[in-house]
């Protein structure tokens, strides 16, 4: 279910409706259960049976934890919790990619080996993994401190009960931000209507739609053409302008629904993590991944980079370190070996930044300085993005020949035209975001409603066509 | 439920709504009374719409519907003059334009079925076009139509300054293109799918045939290679296997020099001439 679809908007305000309604407060997440699995379940009740699975996994091995006493026994739970996470995820996720790699054809599969490899990808199975993953380290975590876990409840059906509430709360469910079990758990509890924040969840909300269905889903039809054969007839300067409204439209897309997330949570009293913080102004690569996809690289910091040795064990095993968290950040994205190319560049990259940078301090700098670096780091972002819009090596060489090549063709100025306003807005999010951050006593926040009113009216009018939202598919 | 919502929030929310409102319906009201013509429209997906709008709000069908693919829908209906409507979809086949006939209040007395590509009829466009709340807006509100989205109207002013953009295309990148178009050319589809697919394009003709509907099919030229192809040489024995010529009217090809962009699309120029000389047979008398 999108939640761009009219059937979102009625099955939102019939949970919205009864959620606050005083005589139903005690069943308010009972409600929002119902309600995350109808909207989990809508395109393929199967799905919910998974989702349900990983549910239990996930409460079992955390209590499990929770209630030995012994170092070992906590650590054998543990590790069973993490390890049955992981297994779900390569079963239904990379299963066939690995199958493929390894040289097998799934034409010549047939029987019941056949329909296990050919089993649809269950939406959002990366992120509730990721979710579940989380609640079992960190209820390792607490218990090894020998602390009482604060987010924890004492009966094992009332953990279940959080537990499922925690994974499949519809907001968060499909594609994150990733919630991380001691930033959600403590936050069970009656809420009240008097207490909602109308002005946040109207100002995510507004701007989260806006950018999903009338930035993200208008550049759709443009990026469209980077596709074979299409993109093979576009002049060099089109293919350029693609990819620069290709980047546009990713971030749009995601940062979109990771704002309408935030809103939808506000509505029910809950506060989900912040996924962007205008990406496209870091100045490096390292704050670029302090800005993209924070929950994503936090949890990759909390539960990969750190438990490895982080930095603190040399510099070869550092870069090891990173060079492994972003083969595996991107093999998460999804189950192409691009996706894991693409991490691996990222990794590179972040490796050589290090290396020119480990012994240097950020010293203060002129502006020219920093929108040249800023134009530099967001060319190769931008760059990068090939590999997630081809998943085929072919098809990017392709691209990038074309690009080369494709000098003299005729320029298609329409296209530049609708790529440069679709994503004016996006570049005006990052300025003024600049802006405020170097004016704190700026004066026209007072004409905030105007830029309100201005994206509601667009998102009326100027709609793209609906589409799927991209890391739908991660 | 009582709420302490301070006035600060409620000023934000009631001011973006009060602007919103404002832009809205001012926006709607000048359209309205504008009428704007000759809009431009963004993407192939915008121009289906458009082109499934434009032809379930006319209160009458035009004489002559031409329906059909990406291919068909090459044929602006300015090259053909008045009567002509030209519903073909990008992207689509003849059954979805038929389907939209059929559900019209009145038929056209002519249409021109393209037997180019075969595709499933798409139910879920035709749906869409058809929800009861959206056909509600959209009669009333000028804004909920695709054509009369605000950049269309900025780019429709622009183009008409500027001029259409070239489209002839580039030796090496035709090269490149139409040796796409080969290999796929050189596949045959799924033999069940197809008798399916025409199947339903029966009944769609048959029904309008038995509202007296003359229904013509026609080929429309492609690269002379990709012609003599396996996929297009079964197509049309499918086609004229459902459609006997003995038993429907058919055109025979219309000979002329045509260039197509990537092997199947003609260029405005050749699509003008095609229109021309379709036409023409058209109205030189009985087929």
């Amino acid at each position: 279910m999108l939640f761009t679809s009219l059937a979102f908007l009625m099955l939102l305000g019939a949970t919205f409706a009864l959620y606050y309604l005083p005589f139903l407060a005690r069943f308010q997440v009972f409600i929002l259960i119902v309600a995350s699995f109808v909207f989990y379940a809508s395109a393929k009740p199967w799905l919910l049976a998974i989702l349900v699975l990983s549910c239990a996994v996930n409460a079992v091995s955390s209590f499990g934890i929770f209630r030995s006493e012994s170092l070992a026994a906590q650590r054998g739970w543990a590790v069973l919790g993490v390890s049955v996470n992981l297994g779900l995820l390569l079963f239904f996720k990379y299963s066939r990619l690995l199958f493929e790699s390894v040289g097998g054809d799934l034409r010549q599969v047939h029987g019941i080996g056949g329909f296990l490899l050919t089993i649809p990808l269950p939406i959002g199975i990366s992120f509730f993994t990721f979710q579940g993953i989380s609640l079992v380290v960190d209820t390792f975590r607490w218990k090894k401190k020998g602390e009482p876990i604060p987010f924890f409840a004492r009966t094992f059906w009332h953990h279940f009960y959080n537990t499922t509430f925690f994974k499949a709360f519809f907001p968060q469910l499909i594609a994150g931000p990733i919630v991380k079990a001691h930033q959600f758990l403590p936050q069970i509890a009656r809420k009240y209507f008097s207490q909602l924040r109308w002005d946040t969840a109207f100002r995510f909300l507004v701007t989260g739609y806006f950018l999903k269905m009338v930035i993200a889903d208008n550049l759709k039809d443009q990026t469209f053409w980077i596709a074979q054969p299409y993109f093979l007839s576009l002049s060099t300067l089109n293919l350029a302008a693609l990819l620069f409204g290709y980047s546009m439209q990713i971030f749009a897309d995601f940062a979109g629904y990771s704002l309408i997330a935030l809103g939808l949570a506000e509505l029910f009293g809950y506060r989900l993590p912040q996924n962007f913080r205008f990406p496209y102004i870091s100045r490096s690569f390292s704050e670029f991944w302090t800005r993209w996809h924070i929950s994503l690289s936090t949890w990759l910091r909390e539960y990969l980079y750190i438990p490895l040795g982080g930095n603190r064990s040399g510099a070869g095993r550092t870069y090891f370190n990173l060079f492994t968290v972003m083969f595996l950040g991107g093999l998460w994205h999804g189950a192409a070996w691009s996706y894991a190319v693409w991490g691996t560049v990222h990794g590179v990259i972040l490796a050589a930044e290090r290396l020119v940078h480990s012994d240097k301090r950020e010293a203060a700098s002129h502006w020219a300085e920093h929108a040249l670096r800023i134009a530099f780091v967001f060319s190769l972002v931008t760059m990068a993005w090939l590999l997630f819009k081809l998943p085929h090596f072919g098809d990017v060489v392709g691209y990038l020949k074309a690009m080369a090549h494709n000098a003299r063709l005729p320029i298609s100025k329409v296209m530049l035209i609708l790529i440069a306003l679709y994503s004016i807005p996006v570049l005006l999010y990052h300025a003024h975001h600049l802006y405020a951050s170097n004016n704190p006593n700026r004066g026209f926040l007072k004409w905030h409603f105007f830029f309100y009113g201005a994206m509601l009216f667009l998102i009326a009018v100027s709609s793209g066509g609906s589409g799927d939202f991209i890391y739908f598919q991660f | 439920m009582t709420s302490s919502t301070s006035n600060s929030e409620r000023s934000l929310i009631a001011l973006s709504l009060t602007v919103f409102l404002a832009l809205f319906v001012g926006y709607n009201v000048a359209v309205k009374i504008a009428k704007p013509e000759g809009l431009f429209l963004q993407n192939q997906a915008e121009k289906n719409i458009s082109t499934a709008e434009d032809y379930i709000f006319e209160k009458k069908a035009a004489d002559t519907v031409i329906v059909g693919s990406s291919l068909a829908a090459r044929l602006d209906e300015s090259y053909f003059g008045k009567g002509f409507r030209n519903l073909s979809f990008a992207g689509g086949t003849a059954a979805t334009g038929l389907e939209i006939i059929r559900r019209h209040g009145t038929v056209p007395k002519v249409v021109l079925v393209e037997t180019n590509l075969i595709r499933d009829l798409d139910t879920a466009f035709v749906e869409a076009q058809y929800q009861p709340l959206s056909l509600f807006l959209k009669r009333y509100l000028p804004s909920a139509q695709a054509k009369y989205r605000p950049v269309n109207l900025l780019l429709g002013g622009l183009r008409s300054k500027t001029g259409t953009e070239s489209v002839v295309p580039d030796a090496n990148v035709f090269a490149n293109l139409l040796a796409n178009q080969q290999s796929d050319y050189s596949r045959l589809p799924d033999q069940d799918w197809l008798r399916h697919s025409t199947g339903v394009l029966a009944r769609e003709v048959d029904s309008l045939m038995a509202r007296g509907v003359k229904v013509i099919f026609f080929v429309m030229p492609i690269n002379a290679i990709l012609e003599d192809s396996p996929k297009a040489r079964n197509q049309l024995e499918e086609y004229q296997r459902v459609f006997p010529p003995s038993r429907y009217l058919w055109i025979d090809s219309l000979p002329g020099e045509y260039i197509t962009a990537d092997g199947i699309h003609l260029v405005p120029q050749s699509a003008r001439t095609y229109a021309g000389l379709l036409r023409k047979r058209l109205e030189s008398g009985p087929l």
